[in-house]
């Protein structure tokens, strides 16, 4: 048995243990719940710092991690249209705590999303980049716990949307004078 | 090609991302005093707005986790998403920039209402290319100072309290009307306080010895200029002027300060900027020699802050000229009964 069944077994066999454990991990891991959550939290972001140039650098952070957030589900489509791998409750018995979704398992589409998010806000704010890679983590977690995904498939989304957002922020300038001109209009509406 | 799955589904996720937006918007207005975002009482006292925004976010989700049961099956993609979240992201925006202009609005009305006298006479004014209103306190029979206020063009500051005090204190009090926006144009604009300053002298009850200006926010800089280069203006007092053009372009932070609707208002008046950098005031405040200049800021003014207009200046020019009143912001600063009774105070004092 592989390592990465094992450790999707030793988490998955936790389901139905604890009533709490499985409500919060529902809680979690649907598709509506993190995602709006994180989505909030750059809302509040977009308004953060006591003076324009800390906020304009929070706002060139969210507008880039929108981007990176493209940029990574594009990638992601690729890696599903030459690569399918089957759900876990497809091939082995695990405790289903979530609907059987039919796409691809690898790489994990909501790691991809969190992660990308995330690794792109932490690129530029370490304390709330840490908060949203927590929150990532959790909503990878969920899915293992949940039984719809293998801990390699969130490892890959983890791993493209964090390579998504190096590559976006730290080689991406060419878009910065598209950043600028939305932070400019914002301004020019007092909303940036 | 979007496939909602479930209208149930799709109207409901709109619903909460409304509503959690709504939230994190009173959120972000507690925090950081946003008036033009506050959806309850004021931006400076929070509790309310901290309240609001927890009840939106934990009782919208909530209320969806309790009412959609599509959540634990297949349902909407990622694309799905992000377009009901945009479309609630504006949504939300526009319900929360619209409704706090409204509750504001409704405010300042109260407050407008509460201050209405008549203690002076009023007379309209139409002479060559001037026109304004002028207040005239009680006829003692002999010639008076006079104030000619440069008020904002944009015309969203209220000049009731100032008028009312000026004219209390024994001031003649001459209210500039600048005219439509396409015929304010330098260097032509600077011939509009000298063109005052001539009618002025031509009244019997007008002391034209005595001739002082009260220019704010663009009012101000005109006022400085002009008297830079006119020797019959004898005392200036600007309220917050702007002396940079960096100045002219506040951004959200004005939102501190007054409501969106109000704050369009105050831009829509788009030569500001230029007008501001051709103006050059500050290089004329040291032509005013020893005639007498106050500058009032407040110290919540986050279009041109105190501190900033201090550096502008230099701390050599800005001692004794420079005045910061606690509490009132740029918008707010001519409407406050402290600046108005400050205002008169400092006129008898040096016209």
């Amino acid at each position: 048995m592989s390592f990465d069944l094992q450790l999707l077994q030793w988490i998955n066999n936790l389901a139905g243990l604890n009533v709490f454990l499985d409500g919060l991990m529902r809680l979690l891991v649907n598709d509506y719940f993190l995602t709006t959550a994180m989505s909030l939290i750059l809302v509040i972001f977009w308004f953060e710092g006591q003076d324009r140039d800390r906020r304009e650098r929070n706002q060139r952070a969210i507008l880039r991690a929108i981007i990176v957030l493209f940029v990574a589900n594009i990638v992601l489509k690729l890696c599903n249209l030459v690569y399918f791998r089957p759900r876990p409750f497809v091939d082995h018995e695990v405790n289903l705590l979530f609907y059987r979704p039919t796409d691809s398992s690898f790489p994990s589409n909501p790691a991809t999303v969190g992660f990308s998010v995330a690794a792109a806000i932490w690129l530029y704010n370490r304390r709330l980049g840490a908060l949203l890679l927590l929150l990532a983590t959790l909503f990878g977690l969920s899915r293992i716990y949940c039984g719809v995904h293998y801990p390699s498939d969130i490892i890959a989304g983890a791993l493209l949307g964090a390579l998504s957002a190096y590559l976006v922020v730290r080689k991406g300038g060419f878009i910065d004078p598209i950043i600028s001109l939305i932070i400019r209009t914002g301004r020019r509406l007092y909303l940036a | 090609m979007l496939n909602f799955v479930s209208p149930h589904l799709a109207i409901n996720y709109f619903i909460l991302a409304f509503a959690t937006i709504v939230g994190a918007l009173q959120l972000v207005a507690a925090r950081h005093g946003l008036i033009g975002l506050t959806l309850v009482g004021s931006a400076r006292k929070p509790t309310w707005s901290y309240l609001l925004a927890i009840a939106l976010i934990v009782g919208g989700f909530a209320w969806f986790f309790a009412t959609t049961p599509e959540v634990f099956i297949h349902g909407l993609a990622g694309s799905e998403l992000v377009v009901l979240f945009g479309a609630a992201g504006i949504c939300a925006l526009a319900f929360t920039l619209i409704s706090s202009s409204a509750l504001q609005g409704v405010q300042h009305q109260e407050r407008s209402n509460l201050k209405a006298d008549d203690r002076f006479r009023r007379e309209a004014v139409s002479w060559q290319q001037l026109r304004g209103t002028l207040y005239l306190p009680e006829d003692t029979g002999e010639p008076k100072p006079v104030i000619c206020v440069l008020p904002s063009p944009s015309g969203t500051l209220s000049l009731h309290p100032i008028v009312a005090d000026l004219t209390g204190e024994g001031f003649i009090v001459l209210a500039i009307d600048w005219g439509p926006e396409k015929e304010i144009r330098y260097p032509e604009v600077l011939g509009l306080l000298p063109g005052v300053v001539a009618y002025l002298t031509r009244r019997d009850e007008v002391n034209p010895e005595r001739i002082g200006v009260l220019g704010i926010d663009l009012g101000g800089d005109l006022a400085i200029r002009t008297a830079g280069t006119d020797r019959q203006i004898a005392a200036v007092l600007a309220l917050a002027p702007f002396l940079n053009q960096v100045n002219t372009k506040p951004g959200l932070s004005i939102l501190k300060e007054t409501s969106y609707l109000e704050a369009l208002r105050w831009s829509s008046f788009r030569k500001r900027g230029k007008l501001v950098a051709e103006l050059a005031a500050l290089d004329y405040v040291s032509k005013l020699g020893s005639r007498p200049l106050l500058l009032i800021y407040g110290d919540q003014d986050s279009i041109t802050p105190a501190e900033r207009a201090c550096v502008t200046l230099g701390e050599e020019m800005a001692r004794g000229r420079l005045k910061s009143l606690p509490g009132e912001g740029h918008l707010s600063l001519p409407r406050s009964s402290v600046t108005s009774t400050l205002v008169a105070c400092w006129f008898k004092e040096n016209l």
